[in-house]
This record gives C-alpha cells, sequence and structure tokens, in this order.
C-alpha cells in the first residue's frame, strides 16, 4: 500500500513536468516556420488549397487558441496526424512500440545483468586481470559510436562470416509474421506454435539486442564498480570485516547496499537507451518507435516528432515510477526521505 | 559473488550461442519473389495524394491509356522513344480536325484482381475523382485545358480541350490520373467521402501488373500479380518491398545474394558497385538536373550580373569530381538530354576574373554575402552546397549555408510561396515532351519553377508553344525558349545525377521511364539463377 501510495505521487508529480512538455512539444511545431502545409497541400496546391488546408488545421489562429485546441487534442489521446504519411501518430507511435521494447528490454536486461555482475566482480578484486579487462571492455562500449558498432556487428557477422541473419527486420521476410500477443515476433509466434516463425524472429534479435546490451553494460560496469568500491571503503563493512564476518556476507552487505544507487544509475541509462536504440533500430530495420522518431526528426515531420517525444515523456516517467517502487521495496527507509 | 557472476556470463554466452544457431537456419526464397531493399515503405497508395514512397507503388498498380513506344538497341536495351506515343489501355485513338477532341478506343478484357473489366466508366469516374479532389492530375490537366469528358459507348470515352494542343498525349503516359476499377472503388463509397479516399488511400484498385496483398508499416509491402493482367503474367508473381534504411545495409543485402534491386543509393556507392562484376548496374542521364536556383525577385538576384557572377563562379568540372563521381551529365538547359530538340543553350565554363568583374558592375567590388537553402530531400543537395560555397568564395562570394527541415524546403518552394532567394533545387519531368519541360521549369506558375523566374516574353511564347501542331514551329519556340531561359541566368546549371538502377547480375529487363521508377513487370531473372 505504500508503495502504491508513493508511485501515485510520483505520478501526481509528473502532471507539471507533462504539461511543461506538452508546451515544449507544441512549441517545437511552431518555432523555425515548421508548417506543415506546404506538405499535405503538396508541389501543385493552389492558395485556396493553401488556405483551406490551413483554416482546417486551425493554423489560422492565434497560438493560444491552438495550443488550448493541441492541449485538448492530446488528453483524449489524439496526436495529431504525421505530416508526411497523414496517418494519426498515435495509432503509428502504438504499432511500433512493442519492437522497441523488445529490443530495449532485451538488451537492456543481459546488458544490466552483465554490467552490474562484471562491475561487482571488478570491485571485489580490484587491479586484477578481470578488473583490468572490464575497464577495457568499458571503456570500449563507452568509446565506440553506437552506430558503427551496429554496421561493425552487420559487417563482420553478417557479411563476413555469414553466421548473422540480413539485418532486414524482425523476421525472415517470406514468413508470416504471428497473431499480436504481446508485441515480441519470438514469443508470440512460439505462443502460437509456428516455431520457424519464433526461430527467425529469435536470430534476428542476437545481434541488436548484444549491441544494445554492450551500449547498456559499458557504464554500468563502471558505475557499478565505483559504487562498489565506496561501499567496501565504508565504515559499516570495515566494521563488519573487523568483527570477523565472513567475505560472502560481507559481499551480501556490499550488493545490498550498491544496490539502490545502481538501480538509480540504471535506470537512467536505461531511458537513454530508446534514444540509443533508434540508431540500432534504422540500421537493423527494426521498424519501432526509436526508429519512426529519428526517421521524422531527419524528415522534419514535426508532427511525429511532438507525438514521439510526448510519448517516450510518459514512458520516462513511468519507468522512474517503477523503478522508485522497486527502490522502496529494497530499502524502505527511501521513502521517508 | 565470483560464482554468481560467473554463471551471469555462462548464462550470457549460452544465450548468445543459442541465437547464433538459430540464426544459422533460414527459409529458402522463392524464384519467383523479387526483393527490393528500399529506404522507406510507403505510406499511402492514392497517386493523386501521394505520401511517402507512395509513387513506387502506384506505377506498379495504375496504367495509362497510351503509352511511349518501345525501342529495342542494339544493345538488347529497351528504352522509351519520347517522340512516339502508342495504345495501352487504349486500343486507338482518333483526333478530331481542330485537334480538340480525342476519342479513345478501350482495349477489352484489360481486367483489374477484382475481375472487372475497365470500360468508358471507369475512365469517366476517374477523371471526375479527379476533379474532385483537385490535385496533382486536376492541376496539370486542368492546366493544359481538359475541360470535358464523355461516354461515347461501353468501350469508348471522348476526352475535350479547350484549345489543341501536343502535350496532351504525351501527358497520358503518366500514371495519373490513376485509372481505378471504380466498379470496386464504389463499394467503398460514402456519403462523407463519395470517392473512397479512405480506401484507396489504403488499397490500390488499378489495372495494372501489381496489386497491393498486405503493408506492415515501416516494415514491408508485398505486391502480388494481378491474375487478369491484359500483357499476361509478370515474371515474378510476387514483390516484397522491405525497408531498409541504412544505405550501407542495402549495398550488404544485395551483394549477399539476400535481395535482389536495391532502391535509392548514393552515387559514391554506385560507383564502386559499378566495378563488382558480381552484380548489374544500369545507367541512364534520366530527366532530374541538379541545379542551384536563384530568385530573380529576390535582391541581390534582381540583377542579372549578380545572377552570371554565380555562374562563372562555379567549378563545374570539380562539381562533377568530388560530387557526382564523375558520373553526371552538364545540363545544358531546361530540356534534358535524349528529348527532341535539346539543345546546348549555356555553354559557358568557370571563369573567375568575369565574375569578379560582373560583381564589380554590379556594384559589388568587396564581393557579396548571400545565402544558400538545401535540404536533405535529394542525397546531391548537401555535397553541392559545400562544394559551391568553397568554389564561390574565390570570386568574393560569401555563402552562407542554411539547411532546413524538408517540409519547409518542399513549402518554400511552392508556386504559392517561392521565397527562397538561392536554393539547391532538382525536379524530374515525367512527360518526356520538351514544351512540358519548358512550361513546368521556367513558365511564372510552372509547378517546377521553383526559384520563380518570371518573364512576359518566355510565358507568352511558352503558351503558344503549347497550342502549335505544327512541328518545326514548335521545336523553334521550344529552342528560343530554352535560350531566353539560359541567357535570363535563373539556374547555375550543374549535372543530371543520371538514374543508376544496381540489381543482382540475374535479373535484366528494366526500361527507364520518365517518373524513374522501374515497372516490376518488365524484369526477368535469367533462368540459370532462378534454380
Amino acid at each position: 500500500m505504500h508503495i502504491l501510495r508513493l508511485v501515485l505521487r510520483r505520478l501526481l508529480l509528473a502532471l507539471p513536468i507533462l504539461f511543461g512538455m506538452l508546451l515544449f512539444t507544441f512549441l517545437l511545431v511552431r518555432v523555425g516556420s515548421n508548417d506543415p502545409v506546404g506538405l499535405l497541400a503538396g508541389p501543385t496546391a493552389s492558395a485556396e488549397e493553401v488556405a483551406a488546408i490551413r483554416k482546417q488545421l486551425k493554423l489560422d489562429q492565434s497560438p493560444l487558441v491552438q495550443f488550448g485546441e493541441f492541449a485538448r487534442r492530446v488528453t483524449r489521446g489524439d496526436l495529431g496526424q504525421s505530416w508526411l504519411s497523414g496517418k494519426p501518430v498515435w495509432g503509428e507511435l502504438a504499432s511500433r512500440l512493442p519492437a522497441t521494447l523488445e529490443l530495449v528490454i532485451l538488451g537492456g536486461l543481459i546488458g544490466g545483468i552483465a554490467g552490474v555482475a562484471a562491475g561487482l566482480r571488478a570491485a571485489f578484486h580490484p587491479n586484477g586481470w578481470f578488473d583490468q579487462a572490464s575497464r577495457v571492455v568499458s571503456l570500449a562500449g563507452f568509446g565506440m559510436p553506437t552506430i558503427f558498432l551496429g554496421l561493425v556487428a552487420i559487417f563482420v557477422f553478417f557479411y563476413l562470416l555469414g553466421w548473422a541473419p540480413p539485418p532486414m527486420g524482425r523476421i525472415d521476410l517470406l514468413l508470416t509474421s504471428p497473431p499480436t500477443i504481446t508485441g515480441s515476433y519470438a514469443i508470440d509466434s512460439a505462443l502460437a506454435g509456428d516455431w520457424e516463425a519464433a526461430r527467425s524472429a529469435l536470430a534476428r534479435l542476437v545481434l541488436p539486442v548484444l549491441c544494445v546490451a554492450i551500449v547498456f553494460a559499458a557504464p554500468l560496469i563502471k558505475q557499478t564498480r565505483a559504487i562498489a568500491r565506496d561501499v567496501l571503503a565504508s565504515d559499516y563493512v570495515r566494521y563488519a570485516r573487523a568483527a570477523g564476518l565472513p567475505p560472502a556476507v560481507v559481499k551480501s552487505i556490499v550488493r545490498r547496499n550498491a544496490a539502490v544507487p545502481v538501480l538509480t544509475f540504471g535506470t537512467t541509462e536505461f531511458i537513454a537507451l530508446f534514444g540509443i536504440a533508434s540508431v540500432l533500430e534504422l540500421i537493423f530495420s527494426w521498424g519501432g518507435i526509436s526508429q519512426f522518431g529519428l526517421v521524422a526528426v531527419l524528415k522534419g515531420d514535426f508532427a511525429v516528432v511532438q507525438g514521439y517525444v510526448l510519448f517516450m515523456s510518459v514512458i520516462a516517467m513511468i519507468v522512474f515510477a517503477l523503478a522508485d517502487a522497486v527502490v522502496l521495496m529494497i530499502e524502505p527507509r527511501a521513502g521517508l526521505r | 559473488m565470483h560464482g554468481r557472476s560467473g554463471s551471469s556470463w555462462l548464462v550470457l554466452t549460452l544465450f548468445a550461442a543459442a541465437l547464433a544457431t538459430a540464426a544459422t537456419a533460414a527459409p529458402a526464397q522463392s524464384p519467383r519473389t523479387l526483393i527490393v531493399a528500399a529506404p522507406q515503405t510507403p505510406t499511402g497508395f492514392d497517386g493523386d495524394l501521394p505520401k511517402v514512397a507512395t509513387r513506387q507503388m502506384v506505377t506498379q498498380v495504375y496504367e495509362g491509356l497510351v503509352r511511349y513506344k518501345r525501342v529495342t538497341g542494339t544493345d538488347g536495351r529497351v528504352t522509351l522513344d519520347a517522340t512516339q506515343v502508342e495504345g495501352h489501355y487504349a486500343e486507338s485513338w482518333t483526333v478530331s480536325p481542330d485537334g480538340r477532341e480525342y476519342t479513345f478506343k478501350l482495349r477489352r478484357n484489360v481486367k483489374s484482381p477484382f475481375g472487372n473489366e475497365l470500360t468508358a466508366d471507369d475512365v469517366a469516374w476517374s477523371l471526375d475523382r479527379a476533379w474532385a479532389v483537385k490535385r496533382t492530375s486536376f492541376f496539370l490537366y486542368n492546366l493544359i485545358g481538359l475541360t470535358k469528358w464523355e461516354k461515347i459507348a461501353k468501350y469508348e470515352i471522348k476526352m475535350i480541350l479547350k484549345a489543341p494542343n501536343l502535350i496532351f498525349l504525351p501527358m497520358l503516359t503518366m500514371y495519373f490520373p490513376p485509372l481505378y476499377d471504380s466498379v470496386q472503388a464504389k463499394k467503398h463509397v460514402t456519403t462523407d467521402d463519395p470517392f473512397a479516399g479512405k480506401y484507396i488511400d489504403q488499397n490500390t484498385v488499378g489495372f495494372g501488373a501489381y496489386h497491393l496483398q498486405s503493408i506492415k508499416p515501416g516494415e514491408q509491402v508485398v505486391l502480388t500479380a494481378n491474375p487478369n493482367y491484359f500483357r499476361g503474367k509478370p515474371w515474378f508473381e510476387r514483390v516484397i518491398y522491405r525497408e531498409v534504411p541504412s544505405t550501407a545495409n542495402r549495398v550488404s543485402l544485395l551483394k549477399t545474394g539476400q535481395v535482389q534491386w536495391v532502391e535509392d543509393l548514393p552515387l559514391k556507392q554506385i560507383a564502386d558497385l559499378k566495378k563488382d562484376s558480381t552484380l548489374k548496374v544500369e545507367s541512364v542521364t534520366g530527366t532530374q538536373p541538379a541545379t542551384i536556383r536563384m530568385n530573380p525577385n529576390i535582391k541581390p538576384f534582381d540583377d542579372l550580373r549578380v545572377r552570371q557572377a554565380l555562374v562563372f563562379a562555379t567549378d563545374y568540372a570539380a562539381m562533377n569530381r568530388s560530387v557526382f563521381e564523375g558520373l553526371g551529365v552538364r545540363v545544358r538547359s531546361t530540356v534534358s538530354p535524349g528529348v527532341p530538340v535539346a539543345i546546348n543553350a549555356f555553354t559557358g565554363e568557370r571563369d573567375l576574373p568575369r565574375a569578379r568583374a560582373l560583381l564589380t558592375e554590379a556594384g559589388y567590388p568587396n564581393g557579396i554575402d548571400v545565402n544558400l537553402n538545401y535540404a536533405g530531400t535529394y542525397w546531391w543537395m548537401e555535397p553541392v552546397a559545400i562544394q559551391f560555397k568553397n568554389q564561390a568564395a574565390e570570386a568574393g562570394i560569401r555563402v552562407n549555408l542554411q539547411r532546413l527541415p524538408d517540409p519547409e524546403f518542399v513549402q518554400r518552394g511552392l508556386v504559392v510561396r517561392r521565397d527562397m532567394a538561392l536554393a539547391t533545387q532538382g525536379d524530374a519531368s515525367f512527360v518526356l515532351d520538351p514544351v512540358f519541360m519548358v512550361w513546368i521549369f521556367g513558365h511564372s506558375m510552372g509547378v517546377a519553377n521553383r526559384n520563380h523566374y518570371k518573364s512576359d516574353a518566355f510565358d507568352k511564347l511558352t503558351m503558344q508553344a503549347l497550342a502549335e501542331t505544327d512541328i518545326r514551329k514548335r521545336s523553334d519556340m521550344v529552342a528560343d525558349l530554352q535560350r531566353m531561359h539560359a541567357n535570363d541566368a535563373s539556374w547555375i546549371m550543374l549535372y543530371y545525377p543520371g538514374v543508376h538502377q544496381a540489381m543482382n547480375r540475374c535479373i535484366s529487363g528494366w526500361v527507364w521511364h520518365p517518373d524513374d521508377w522501374p515497372r516490376f513487370f518488365d524484369l526477368k531473372q535469367d533462368a540459370k539463377c532462378a534454380k
């Protein structure tokens, strides 16, 4: 009950932030003479046609009236229409979300487990071979641009070695995608009993998921190590050691005390993964929401950019609220702060 | 802890190994399936209201009453003869003595995939629809004076023009106005949507070689052969049009044989692929000139000497080497090479002293500052802008580059706006007719006259050429028009980047069309490769 109250409080606190985002995204479209009318009207439009579309979109009214209309529509889940496709932005975003979630959750899970485990081990054995190796891995993950990582992975594992399937989306071209249950092609195909499709979908997850995992694990290794070293140097751990507690118990104390800052850091990094995923989705032709947002930015489809920013803001708030709930479960005193 | 982190690594390794094992198996490809890798999948299928990548699809579905005659060259390649139009959906046609009335006799047994036969009702409904939605088809055909159409018989339709116009037939080779299966379309008509706009936007109802089977937004579109197509079944029974945004990946997929056809590659990749003997790249000049255009209504480009200074400050040869990989064909006028009466209206080269002298004469002895707008609508726009900035600096022209978002750039080039002083532009002409080209590029209301070039004499002569039926007089007029436009120096005529089609070496039959999109019906796969 306490946790539920905290989550609700967090979500309530998010309302002013959402309003700010609403205003920001509204201005995003209006700043820099980004006008959809030209695109919607087409290159052969007459002045009358342009005026009619402007009126239809209510762009002939004052910015205040326009903002009121925009806010009203958003509260009803109407994020407007894409300037390029003419389709409802909400539908476009919602249909692409599962692809991104599949990639980011799997990559985050693998990267998170590997990153935290490696960081802890490096902290417990400082300056050993594993610590040195993990530093190199972490540095490489940090330093290598995501697009380069993805392209190198494709070049080596698909083009040179032929181990990976072609970077052409989430399932083989000649197979039928499964009926949507969870949104994950691999899981949904398995649930539908289509094992060939499930295997194909799973195979196509390998490279992009590992890329996401590497990108996520790199900062996590470094941060986990630093946090765990701080905990190891704390008075209570020194006391535990001096009291003669077995090393396994001491490590358990360290893990428990490092968990909250690591989780907080990991949550921030996890949110950032949605942005990072955009580049990977683009080069793996993934068709996810992040790729959609990136293409909209590149093509100047600001109606989609506006919807994407709002959509991602809401997702970020939900993830942060959930992370707070987990923190509270690990450390009940956090709710008193 | 040691043991636990070791387990994590073990789990990770096992997971990766399992996935890698799964990766090795892939279903066999059907030999009659063409897989195309394209930067984007279509979001709409209404040819009159095109959205992203709509044209790539509607060109497979909607065809014209007439078409350009095919000519087979000595090398076996088929090209279009811009001087001759032959029947397609129309078996034949007659023209009234005053040149205003065209009566088309429709071919029998032209059927849509729904089994409905093309009749005069379909043509009339399609034109009615074009006039109702008032977009591309309406704009073009209304401008050339199509005022009326009437059904004469089940397979006969008459179209009436305000005045004789030789562009009319070549224009009908285009895929618009799209000719719809009105029997099928009418099933989706509502009071609010009397021309089935919603249905036509997300479905195909043509009589062409293919029709839409399925669409997964952002992933792929599948086209399947029209079983009733009047020219027989295409070689490829199915076309999978797959979205692969990364250029590098499209190249890799072609090289590894995962796809047979790749769209929209920059010239750098094309130049590399041309050296690869395992692939095939076919090229034509096309009709899309890469240009930098100056708006003569905006200072300082209202001064002819300033415009000429920019023209002579440009290093054309260097531009071709650095941007167009040496594959470009120089633009010499508003009419594309290969189209009848295309002349070398502009033959100038770089002349820096002359450029500086022209600037001094125009009152800019210390040089001039200008803003150059460009966008990402064509791959060459940014490299051209950067090259031009460096080249112009040597003549004292200080260019400030301003990249605009694509929608803003498109909008600012619309006939109703045209407020960019200096911008990179590239428009293709879908009709291989010289009058059509001078009209769209140079007439003050031309749809591709994005720099608002305006000359009363040019407009008057263009309108005369549009109405002229005497071929010789018409040709003389077109030559004069090209010279007038070049002399007024509102374009920096750079290069035709060309249309370069990369494909698997087993594919043959590609025929270039003026809209630059292939017709998948033309393509075949070598029998040896199909095994």
